[in-house]
């Protein structure tokens, strides 16, 4: 326990001197949740180019259910190449053509074709693309459910059509209100910016390790009444306490600053402690296999910021596709960051997130063992 | 010169380590090796780098584990599952095995707790150690802001902190500048004559001859003599040595200086010749005739008296800096 304490409390010196840490565990992050949340995550709607052909009752609405849209404004264009252009230099994210005599088309039974012009594979203009999807939608339902109510229950149509705009209505009032009441912009930034530092702030803290061993610390450390063991525990208790002291940090800036809602405290907390578990052992990994701190750097912010990516801190899984998203499971970060997104968007509770949290705790211990092996044979010569 | 003084009062050797051996692979690095050091006293292991002197004070410090052999310190076994005799041994390695971000303080309070020092005891002895290295004025300086020399000094501060009964130092002055050595070797003479055990390891034979009361003479593993510095330079006999240098002719040379009177032997090692002979200085003039009379070019001459390096080369056929 002594030879635990004594490391202890040189990783906390270590550690308060060390300035590049502070930049990478508290600054980068903060900064970074800032900037993607403002960008990304603020209720500002998105500019979409809208060019009208026709201007009867079917396009009026569906201008309308765009226009009454949180998530996009609406900048009328009245012709394509201009529209273009702006896309282009990114004044609106994308643009919608509606056809003209878009009614009588649809009256006539045909399948008049709306045109959406966005940039492929930007995030913006696939929101704009599923904003527009859903409106689309809305109308067809609506026209579909009047003309259904105008000919069963004998009612002018136009009776039945704004019956039905008015069922829309209300409901998606419903719906807007209880989104914007619970989540913040930065309820998604807030925790996927979180798992990621302490990944790459942990994976890069490797690096101390390196010139620790490099130096010959570890045998003058040895060479006092140590066994190796107590080197292992005290090596990655302190890598775990930093750990948990950044998730501590992180939490509060998301929950205080930036008014994210982290659910369940219990659940939360059981899956701080398995995160910042699984990153211990990832760095004390990085750390025995490293030959040198600038590999261990490298190695730790390529890792980190790739594994990152798949396991959705960099954007939400969701937008990648299924094969892509289920590949991403194969970091850690994906399964922390399925447990989040259980806790801020679904009020999930442990029993929800266990599953994740098991997967991840499987992570740990597999590291956790591999790690502290491979300390303990370096460390000891062996 | 070493100071005389009381050595092995106890009659319990501090360190006694027997039959020791240990392989890398196929080579072995220790073979065989046998030496013990009584309260007090100074043990120089002298040898050229590679000849398994920081492998024989890494297992005698218990930091490897030895193919075969017994470690004793105190009376107490040393092994991997009793390692509480390590508290009486301050090892101070060739590294410097310091945190550098941390101050000369910082340091020394995490090497004291892990010797279980705590408290005014422990920044008492912290004091007390930086003063013995002359770094009390630097104690709150950063490591990574000093000297070299004052780093080897810092260096030896963490194996002294715990008042061990005896300090292990591996090659402490590599790459000093002269003044730091100095002090460096003055704190060492200092805590022996206070009773401190020490081994001492060095390639240096200077060294050796100016702490050591008794040195260990390594070469390939094993220890080829042992003794104090007379008994060692005795071996050789009481005649001096002339090493001479006759460019690209030291054949031709050696059959000249074979036939002078008093030569008692020569011996030709790489592309000098060295001249076994009594009163060397007094025979140089008819040495350097010899050779100017052969038309042999003279590019230098040297006289040997006995010392460490001496019976070194006597006894391995190599020079310690090889």
């Amino acid at each position: 326990m002594r030879s635990i304490h004594a490391l202890l409390w040189v990783g906390r010196r270590r550690a308060a001197k060390d300035q590049r840490l502070a930049g990478v565990a508290i600054l980068f992050p903060v900064v970074i949740m800032l900037l993607v949340g403002v960008l990304f995550g603020s209720n500002h709607p998105a500019p979409i180019g809208v060019i009208l052909k026709s201007n009867d009752q079917i396009t009026q609405r569906l201008v309308s259910v765009l226009e009454n849209s949180n998530s996009v404004s609406l900048h009328y264009y009245t012709n394509l190449p201009q529209m273009q252009d702006d896309i282009l230099r990114g004044r609106v994210v994308a643009g919608v053509e509606i056809p003209q005599n878009f009614m009588s088309q649809v009256d006539n039974g045909k399948n008049p074709s709306i045109d959406l012009i966005a940039p492929a594979g930007q995030a913006p203009a696939i929101t704009a693309r599923a904003i527009v999807t859903a409106a689309i939608a809305v109308v067809s339902s609506e026209w579909t459910a009047a003309l259904q109510a105008s000919k069963k229950n004998h009612i002018p149509f136009s009776k039945a059509l704004a019956g039905a705009e008015k069922l829309t209505n209300s409901a998606e009032t419903l719906i807007s209100k209880k989104v914007t009441q619970s989540q913040s912009p930065f309820s998604y930034t807030a925790p996927s910016n979180l798992v990621l530092f302490v990944f790459i702030t942990l994976l890069g803290a490797s690096s101390a390790f390196v010139d620790t061993r490099r130096l010959g610390v570890f045998s003058r450390i040895l060479a006092a009444p140590v066994r190796p063991i107590s080197v292992v525990i005290g090596h990655m208790l302190g890598l775990f306490f930093l750990a948990i002291g950044q998730c501590i940090f992180l939490v509060i800036i998301g929950r205080v600053m930036l008014g994210v809602n982290f659910g369940d405290p219990i659940a939360l907390t059981v899956l701080l402690l398995v995160l910042s578990l699984c990153a211990a052992g990832a760095s004390t990994l990085l750390g025995t296999v490293a030959k040198s701190s600038e590999q261990a750097i490298a190695i730790g912010t390529v890792v980190g910021i790739s594994f990152g990516m798949l396991g959705g801190c960099m954007w939400p899984t969701s937008i990648v596709g299924p094969a892509m998203a289920e590949f991403g499971h194969i970091a850690p970060q994906a399964w922390a960051m399925d447990a989040f997104v259980k806790l801020i968007y679904n009020g999930a509770g442990i029993a929800q997130i266990l599953p994740d949290v098991l997967v991840l705790l499987g992570f740990s211990v597999l590291l956790v063992i591999i790690s502290s092996n491979r300390l303990r044979r370096v460390i000891s010569n062996k | 010169m070493k100071i005389d003084k009381a050595v092995g009062t106890s009659g319990l050797a501090v360190l006694e380590c027997s039959h020791l051996v240990k392989s890398f692979g196929s080579r072995k690095a220790v073979n065989d090796i046998s030496f013990q050091i009584d309260p007090g006293e100074c043990y120089g292991m002298l040898g050229p780098n590679g000849a398994g002197k920081t492998t024989t004070i890494s297992i005698a410090c218990g930091l490897l584990q030895k193919d075969s052999g017994l470690v004793k310190v105190n009376g107490k076994e040393l092994n991997h599952k009793s390692i509480l005799p390590k508290r009486d041994i301050g090892y101070v390695p060739q590294d410097l095995a310091l945190y550098p971000e941390l101050s000369a303080s910082d340091n020394l309070r995490f090497f004291g707790r892990l010797y279980g020092l705590s408290g005014r005891e422990l920044e008492g002895r912290i004091n007390e150690t930086l003063e013995t290295v002359g770094l009390i004025d630097r104690r709150d300086d950063r490591i990574e802001s000093f000297s070299g020399g004052m780093k080897r000094r810092a260096n030896i501060a963490a194996g002294l902190l715990h008042k061990p009964s005896l300090l292990v130092l591996d090659e402490p002055t590599v790459g000093v500048d002269p003044q730091s050595r100095n002090a460096i070797l003055e704190a060492v003479q200092l805590l022996s004559n206070e009773g401190m055990a020490v081994l001492y390891t060095t390639h240096y034979m200077e060294e050796a001859e100016r702490l050591c009361d008794r040195v260990g003479i390594i070469d390939k593993g094993q220890i080829v003599a042992e003794g104090t510095r007379r008994e060692l330079v005795e071996q050789l006999g009481s005649l001096d040595r002339i090493r001479i240098s006759v460019s690209g002719m030291h054949r031709e040379g050696a059959e000249v200086l074979r036939k002078l009177d008093g030569v008692q032997e020569v011996i030709e090692i790489g592309d000098e010749i060295e001249v076994l002979i009594p009163q060397a200085r007094l025979k140089l003039p008819s040495v350097i005739e010899a050779l100017v009379e052969n038309h042999l070019p003279l590019t230098s001459l040297e006289v040997v008296e006995p010392n460490l390096e001496a019976v070194f080369l006597a006894l391995t056929g190599r020079e310690l800096r090889d």
